[in-house]
């Protein structure tokens, strides 16, 4: 009796160590974006470094040349709202980029800073730090040839690295001389006088983390917001958060999942992705999420009719630590896309059956994207009144107030987000750990 | 060994037993509530496992307690003239109702307090199984004392089969 009482204590210890160690911590390392799907936001963004770059070439001069308009206190206006942001650095270019002491940016305000021949924007782009905030003031004045090499540039700089483009315009009284317009590089004179529809814009360039160059537009536009219908600016908007808003997690709501359940048996510290946990692996499984379309001032449009599905499923290889593309063939997960009400929300719901979408025992991770199909993305419609397209042709044609070739800049810039960055309206992001 | 030092030996076993059918309990509504815990962005699973784990330990202690009672009452509390008025059985019967009725009310009672516990009704089924049929039911048949050894349903049944001496 009494052996039978110490062998059955026994096989309870046993029974109760088995199972304890079954409940043990999951978690094996911290799981991060795949490359190919964008980069990882696993930490807290420090206050971004801000690069001023100055046109100072002799085009620049003529917006300083009277007393009214934004231009003359944009040094110390521009100072202060990066300022605003972290730490701030100044530098004047021409044919080379010259990093400015101090408060000698000031100096722009007046017409004698402005002493260059040669605009290299190009310089500019390989001399920027692709980790801090670009801001280049200009007049948008370049060559297609050098324009072609400023897009190369920033395809490999920023789009190809998910970061992001946004340009600003300014219309500002001119008065003075403008060189090297179009392929015979000819000189022009303009004087607006104070009649604001022959003011002549510049432009505010700003490259980098896509984070940044939304807080910066947002200071920009408050800080500006007492010259709102005096100013005449436009904005125009490269990124690859095409929506603005609920683009993705932590911000799409999910309204409706079959199978699914939340996770958190791995380490993601990136808010962009969730993971899930399905419950039975041969049953369809869902998710639908509700999204909001709504672009920011100045992001390119999306017809919504003609947007691309795109899914990809990465297994996690535990030994490398990297992401293997999985292909599932006619067995992916598979998204729809609902109609789009009067306020731009749609949903978009994400199917698959685990055990033929996913890779069985390993950790998956899910991406599905939807991105506007090729040269569906339109210009925000002031680029076309602001641009002067036959200055080449017709010499007599030409308007200060508005900017050679200004729409195949911009054009050649969304060309070049839209093949080398991947933007989209949702990023639906999902790990599932199917070990 | 003394009847005392069994009926000792007894109670631990009943504890022992308790705290792994509050394991199973614990991985049974883990398993279970895959399907009900939803999808939600401060309902993980994880979460869930966090605020359910006391509720296991709550009824798992109960559910102990009661049976260490009876086991008690069986050696040291009934007496051949028992002052209660009704039969050890109605006693026996009254008490696993009581856990019973406690495995239902007791979740809510908790989902109450712990509004963030996504409950769903399989949640006191699998307290119901655990705690009061594998729990309470089969320890009383095992751990009543020898004077009241059949006094749990179906116990002659079990005990007669497994030798009938005790």
């Amino acid at each position: 009796m009494r052996k039978k009482m110490h062998s059955l204590l026994v096989l309870l210890m046993v029974l109760m160590g088995l199972i304890i160690s079954g409940c043990g911590d999951e978690k094996i390392s911290v799981i991060e974006i795949p490359k190919e799907v964008g980069q990882s936001e696993t930490v807290e963004q420090s206050a971004p470094i801000v690069d001023i770059y100055w046109d100072a070439t002799e085009s620049m001069r003529g917006y300083t040349a009277l007393q009214t308009g934004l231009y003359r206190t944009l040094p110390d206006n521009l100072g202060e709202i990066a300022s605003s942001m972290g730490e701030t650095h100044f530098f004047r270019f021409g044919e080379a980029v010259t990093p400015m002491e101090g408060r000698s940016y000031r100096s722009f305000s007046s017409p004698d800073a402005y002493t260059e021949l040669v605009t290299s924007f190009g310089r500019v782009i390989d001399e920027a730090n692709a980790d801090h905030l670009s801001i280049v003031v200009t007049d948008l004045f370049e060559s297609d040839a050098d324009w072609s090499n400023v897009t190369q540039k920033l395809r490999e700089k920023y789009f190809a690295k998910h970061l992001g483009v946004a340009v600003i315009g300014v219309k500002n009284p001119f008065q003075g001389d403008i060189y090297d317009v179009g392929v015979n590089a000819a000189k022009f004179s303009w004087d607006s006088g104070n009649e604001t529809a022959k003011f002549r814009p510049f432009y505010l360039f700003i490259m980098g983390p896509e984070q940044d160059i939304k807080d910066f537009l947002q200071r920009w536009q408050e800080h500006f917001a007492g010259d709102a219908g005096v100013v005449e600016m436009q904005y125009a908007v490269f990124l690859e958060n095409l929506g603005a808003e609920q683009t993705s997690f932590p911000d799409l709501q999910v309204t409706d999942s079959k199978n699914l359940y939340s996770n958190e048996s791995l380490e993601i510290k990136d808010k962009r992705v969730r993971e899930f946990g399905y419950d039975s692996s041969s049953n369809e499984t869902g998710l639908t999420v509700t999204c909001k379309y709504r672009p920011m001032n100045g992001a390119c449009l999306a017809n919504m009719q003609k947007l691309e599905k795109v899914m990809q499923v990465f297994a996690l290889d535990e030994e490398s630590g990297e992401w293997k593309k999985v292909d599932a063939g006619q067995d992916a997960p598979q998204i729809e896309v609902g109609p789009v009400d009067g306020e731009g929300n749609y949903n978009a719901t994400l199917t698959f059956v685990p055990d033929q979408a996913i890779s069985m025992g390993h950790v998956n991770f899910i991406h599905a994207r939807l991105a506007p199909e090729p040269r569906s993305l339109k210009l925000p419609p002031w680029v076309k009144d602001w641009n002067m397209a036959n200055i080449d042709l017709d010499p007599n044609a030409f308007d200060g107030s508005k900017t050679a070739n200004l729409q195949h800049i911009l054009e050649s810039l969304r060309d070049t987000m839209l093949s080398a960055a991947q933007p989209a309206l949702v990023n639906i992001n999902l790990v599932i750990n199917a070990r | 060994m003394s009847r005392n030092a069994r009926m000792g030996l007894y109670m631990l076993g009943i504890v022992v037993w308790m705290g792994i059918l509050g394991l199973i309990a614990y991985e049974a509504g883990s398993l279970a509530a895959h399907s009900f815990i939803g999808t939600g962005v401060n309902a993980s699973l994880q979460k869930w496992q966090g605020l359910y784990k006391p509720l296991v330990f709550i009824m798992a202690s109960i559910s102990a307690l009661i049976t260490v009672f009876w086991c008690a009452l069986t050696e040291w509390g009934f007496s051949v003239q028992s002052p209660w008025g009704v039969g050890k059985r109605t006693v026996w019967s009254l008490m696993g109702a009581a856990l019973a009725v406690l495995s239902f009310v007791v979740p809510y009672v908790y989902v109450m307090q712990k509004s963030a516990l996504i409950m769903s009704p399989i949640i006191p089924v699998i307290f119901l199984l655990l705690f009061v049929l594998a729990g309470y039911w089969i320890s009383t048949i095992f751990a009543t004392s020898a004077a009241y050894k059949y006094t749990p349903l179906f116990s002659s049944q079990i005990r007669r089969r497994k030798g009938g001496k005790n």
